[in-house]
C-alpha cells in the first residue's frame, strides 16, 4: 500500500477545514436564512464543483467561485438582520465540501490545495465586505444603502472581490512553488495569459449577481452565470482542440509504418529523444511543442518513394531521395493550414550541419535536434543496450560538425549519461 | 446611446465567427438590448456602428449596414406591436417578465427577418430549393439569436431596474469578451477537426494519385445527401469526414493481393485513424460502407436498416463519385446508382441523391 505523501497543498487544507469550522460555530444559521437565493445559490455552487478548469497548473471552478462571490456579496437579510461574514462563509463551505464529496463519490478528483485557496480567497473577500466597517458601515451596506450610487456600488464590489481573486492566485502558487519549485517570473507570466479573461469573467459576475438580486432575486444566479458558462464551454472546446490535434498528428505519424515504410514505432521514439535533448537545452515550451511535432511528422515523405528505404532508415539514403522525402512531407503537411509552422522546418532536416558552419545557412534549432534524434533511431533501431547506444553515438561522433550539430549531439549524450544509460 | 455604440464597438471586433456556412456575431446583443433602450431609431444607429470596423469593400459594407438596419427596425416593430416600453435608467417598478417577454418577440422578429434575407441570399447564390435553405438556416439563426436574447436580457436588466444606467455596458463587456471568445473557439475546433483531416487524403493521394479528387467528390455528395436526408449537422459533418477519409485503410494493405484490399480496405481505415477519437462515429460508418441493403455486403453482411444510416449515406456518395471519377456524366452516376436500389444502395439515400443533384448540390467533377 502507497502511503500519501502530505504536500503543502494538504496543509493548506487542513488548515482550511479549521477556518470552515471556525466560521460555522461563529455563524448564526437558521430556518430564514434559506431563502430561494440562498438556495439556489448552494446548487450552483455543489454544481460548479463538478465542473472545473484545469489551465496552467491550476484548478479553478469559475462556476463555484461566481455564485459564491453573488452569495457574499449580495444584500442578504436572514430573519430581518444582515449576516456576518461568518454565517454567508458557512454556507459557502459547507456548499464546496458537499460539492468535493459528490466529485469525489462520482471517481473524479478533486485537488485540496486549490479548493483551500478558493475558500480563503472568499473568506478574505467576505471579511472586507461584510466585517470591516468604515466609519460605522461594512461595504456591502454601503453598497446598498439607498443614496448609494449603484454604478460605485458595482466598482467597490468588484474591488473586494478582487483583493480575494488575487490572494486565491497568490495561495495557490505559493502551493506549486513550495511543492515543485520554479521561478517567480515564469510563474506570473503562466499566470496572466491564459487565465486574465477568466479571472475577469468570474470576479466581473459575481458583483453583478449581487447587484441584480434585489431586483431579480434567484433568477440572477442562472442568468448572470451563463457568460461564464460559455466560457467553460469554451475552455472545454480549447481543450478538446488540443486533443483532437495531438491524436491527430499522432495518427498522421503512424502512416509510415503502417505503410511499411518505416520501423514500428520510429516517429513516436524520435519525438521522444528530441524532446528530451530539447529540456536538456532548456527550450521554451512553445519551442519544444514545435520539436515533438517536427519529429513526429518529419518521415510522412516517405510515402513519396516508389519503394521503402531499406528498414526505414534515412541515414544512408542518397541525397535525391532525401530531397524527395522532404518535398513529399511538405506536401502533405502543408495541406493543412495549421501546420503552415512546421513546414520550414520539416524541410530543414534533411540539411547537414555543414551548411551552417560553410554557408551561414540558418538551419533552425527544431530541424537540427530532429535531425540528430533521427539519426540515433536510425542507428540504434529502439534498441536500448549500452552496447546499440555506444555505437549510435559513435557513429554520431563521426559526422560531427558535418552532419550534427555538435551542441545537440552534446545534449543527447548528457540525456544518457544522466540517466546512466552511456559512459562516455 | 453612447454606451451602446461604445459596447456596439467592442462586440464587432474580430470577424464574426464562421461555424459551417453560418456566421456569428456578438454585435447582436448590444443592438438586441438597443431597442427598449433607446427605441427604434437609435437602435438603428447603433447597429450602424460595427460597420466602422468593417475592411468590407463599399458595396458589401452598406449591405451589411442595409441588413443590420433591417433587422433592428423588425425588431423595433415587434417589440412596440406587443407593448414594449422604452425603458430609461431607474426605471425600477418594471414588470420583468413582461419585459422578457416583449424582448423575445423583438428577438424573433429581428430573428425572422435575418432567417428571410439570409435564406434569399443564398437562395440566389446557389440555386437551390428556398424550402430547404430556409430550414436549414433557421435552425442555425434560431439557436444564435437565443444566446443573444438571454445576453440582451441581461444587459437591459442591469441597466434601468438593476440601476446601473452606463455602467452596466462597461461591466458587461468582458461577458460579450468572453462570449466571443467562446464562438472563437467553438468555430477553431471546428476548423481544427475539417483541416486536420487532409493531411490523411493528402497522403493516400500521394501513394494513389486521384484519391484527392475522389475524396473531395464523396464528400461534396456525401454532403447534399445527408442534408436531403434531414440528418442535423452535426450527423452530416461525421458522414462528409466519413466520405473524406474512407479509402485511408488502403495505406494500411500496400502491396497485398487485390482481393484483400477489397475485403478489408473498409475496416483497415480503424488501424489508420483508430487513436483520433472525434472520428469514432465516422469509422463505424465507413467500416458499413461496403454493406449492401440485400444482406450481401462486407463485412458483417447487414441487411436493410441494420445498415446505420450514415453508412448508407455514404455507400451513396462512394458509388456515386466513383461513377464520375470513371467518366461517367453526373446524371449518368445518379442513374447507376438507381439501378442498385434494393440490392446494393438504400432508396432514401438514392432519393435525396436525384434530388440533390436536380437542385445542383452535387460537386462538380474536375474543379
Amino acid at each position: 500500500m502507497t502511503r500519501r505523501r502530505i504536500t503543502p497543498g494538504l496543509i493548506l487544507f487542513a488548515f482550511t477545514v479549521l477556518v470552515g469550522s471556525f466560521a460555522a460555530i461563529r455563524g448564526d444559521l437558521d430556518g430564514p436564512a434559506l431563502t430561494p437565493f440562498v438556495v439556489v445559490a448552494i446548487i450552483a455552487i455543489i454544481i460548479g464543483m463538478q465542473m472545473p478548469i484545469s489551465l496552467a497548473q491550476r484548478v479553478l471552478t469559475p462556476l463555484t467561485t461566481a455564485p459564491a462571490l453573488g452569495l457574499i456579496l449580495a444584500p442578504l437579510s436572514f430573519d430581518g438582520r444582515a449576516p456576518s461574514a461568518a454565517s454567508v462563509l458557512t454556507i459557502v463551505w459547507l456548499s464546496m465540501l458537499v460539492g468535493g464529496l459528490i466529485r469525489r463519490l462520482r471517481g473524479k478528483q478533486v485537488v485540496e490545495g486549490s479548493l483551500a485557496a478558493r475558500f480563503l480567497g472568499m473568506t478574505l473577500t467576505a471579511v472586507l465586505a461584510r466585517d470591516v466597517s468604515i466609519g460605522d458601515t461594512t461595504v456591502v451596506e454601503w453598497a446598498f444603502a439607498d443614496g448609494t450610487r449603484r454604478s460605485w456600488a458595482v466598482f467597490a464590489l468588484l474591488a473586494v472581490a478582487a483583493v480575494g481573486g488575487v490572494f486565491e492566485s497568490v495561495l495557490e502558487k505559493a502551493i506549486i512553488w513550495l511543492d515543485e519549485g520554479g521561478t517567480l517570473l515564469r510563474m506570473v507570466t503562466d499566470e496572466i495569459r491564459p487565465l486574465a479573461g477568466i479571472a475577469a469573467a468570474t470576479a466581473s459576475a459575481g458583483p453583478l449577481i449581487a447587484v441584480a438580486h434585489p431586483v431579480l432575486d434567484w433568477v440572477a444566479i442562472p442568468l448572470l452565470l451563463l457568460p461564464v458558462l460559455m466560457m467553460y464551454l469554451a475552455v472545454q472546446w480549447v481543450q478538446d482542440s488540443r486533443r483532437d490535434l495531438e491524436e491527430s498528428i499522432a495518427a498522421m505519424s503512424r502512416l509510415p509504418e503502417v505503410s511499411g515504410f518505416s520501423r514500428p514505432g520510429h516517429g513516436r521514439r524520435v519525438a521522444d529523444i528530441a524532446v528530451r535533448i530539447a529540456n536538456v537545452m532548456g527550450v521554451d515550451p512553445e519551442v519544444c511543442q514545435r520539436i515533438e511535432r517536427t519529429a513526429l511528422l518529419h518521415d510522412l515523405g516517405h510515402l513519396g518513394l516508389p519503394e521503402p528505404l531499406p528498414g526505414g532508415r534515412t541515414l544512408n539514403a542518397s541525397s535525391q531521395a532525401q530531397d524527395r522525402i522532404a518535398e513529399t512531407t511538405v506536401r502533405i503537411v502543408g495541406s493543412a493550414p495549421m501546420f503552415e509552422e512546421l513546414l520550414p522546418l520539416l524541410d530543414q532536416v534533411r540539411t547537414p550541419f555543414r551548411q551552417s558552419r560553410e554557408f551561414g545557412d540558418r538551419i533552425p534549432l527544431e530541424s537540427r535536434i530532429v535531425r540528430v534524434a533521427n539519426a540515433w533511431d536510425d542507428v540504434t533501431e529502439g534498441a536500448r543496450s549500452p552496447r546499440a547506444r555506444q555505437v549510435a553515438l559513435e557513429r554520431l561522433h563521426l559526422g560531427l560538425g558535418y552532419e550534427y550539430d555538435p551542441d545537440v549531439v552534446a545534449a543527447l549524450e548528457q540525456v544518457f549519461v544522466s540517466e546512466g544509460a552511456l559512459v562516455v | 446611446m453612447i454606451a451602446l455604440a461604445v459596447a456596439a464597438f467592442f462586440a464587432s471586433f474580430g470577424r464574426p465567427q464562421a461555424i459551417g456556412p453560418i456566421q456569428f456575431s456578438v454585435s447582436a446583443i448590444v443592438q438586441l438590448a438597443a431597442i427598449p433602450l433607446t427605441g427604434a431609431v437609435g437602435a438603428a444607429l447603433v447597429s450602424v456602428v460595427p460597420s466602422l470596423t468593417e475592411r468590407n469593400e463599399a458595396v458589401k459594407k452598406i449591405f451589411n449596414v442595409a441588413q443590420r438596419v433591417l433587422l433592428v427596425l423588425a425588431g423595433s416593430l415587434a417589440y412596440s406591436a406587443v407593448g414594449g416600453v422604452g425603458l430609461r435608467p431607474a426605471l425600477v417598478d418594471i414588470d420583468l417578465v413582461a419585459l422578457a417577454l416583449t424582448m423575445v418577440v423583438a428577438t424573433a422578429g429581428a430573428a425572422l427577418m435575418n432567417t428571410a434575407l439570409l435564406a434569399g441570399v443564398l437562395q440566389r447564390d446557389s440555386g437551390g430549393s428556398l424550402d430547404f435553405i430556409i430550414r436549414n438556416v433557421t435552425l442555425r439563426v434560431v439557436s444564435s439569436y437565443a444566446t443573444s436574447f438571454v445576453a440582451a436580457y441581461i444587459l437591459v436588466v442591469l441597466w434601468s431596474p438593476a440601476r446601473l444606467g452606463w455602467i452596466s455596458a462597461l461591466f458587461f463587456l468582458p461577458s460579450i469578451v468572453v462570449i466571443q471568445w467562446s464562438l472563437r473557439q467553438l468555430a477553431g475546433e471546428w476548423a481544427v477537426r475539417r483541416d486536420v483531416l487532409a493531411p490523411f487524403v493528402t497522403a493516400l493521394d500521394t501513394r494513389r494519385p486521384g484519391a484527392g479528387e475522389s475524396s473531395r467528390l464523396a464528400a461534396g455528395a456525401a454532403s447534399a445527401i445527408a442534408a436531403a436526408v434531414g440528418l442535423r449537422p452535426s450527423f452530416v459533418d461525421k458522414v462528409v469526414m466519413a466520405a473524406r477519409l474512407r479509402d485511408v485503410g488502403l495505406l494500411a494493405l500496400e502491396d497485398k493481393p487485390p482481393a484483400i484490399i477489397r475485403r478489408d480496405h473498409a475496416v483497415a481505415s480503424a488501424s489508420v485513424l483508430g487513436e483520433v477519437s472525434f472520428l469514432d462515429g465516422s469509422l463505424t460508418y465507413i467500416a458499413g460502407h461496403h454493406e449492401r441493403v440485400d444482406g450481401q455486403g462486407r463485412p458483417d453482411g447487414l441487411v436493410g436498416a441494420q445498415i446505420p444510416l450514415g453508412s448508407r449515406v455514404l455507400a451513396v456518395a462512394d458509388a456515386w463519385s466513383d461513377a464520375v471519377t470513371d467518366g461517367c456524366s453526373a446524371e449518368e452516376a445518379v442513374r447507376l446508382c438507381e439501378d442498385r436500389v434494393g440490392t446494393h444502395l438504400d432508396e432514401v439515400c438514392v432519393n435525396a441523391l436525384r434530388r440533390a443533384h436536380g437542385r445542383g448540390q452535387l460537386p462538380a467533377v474536375g474543379r
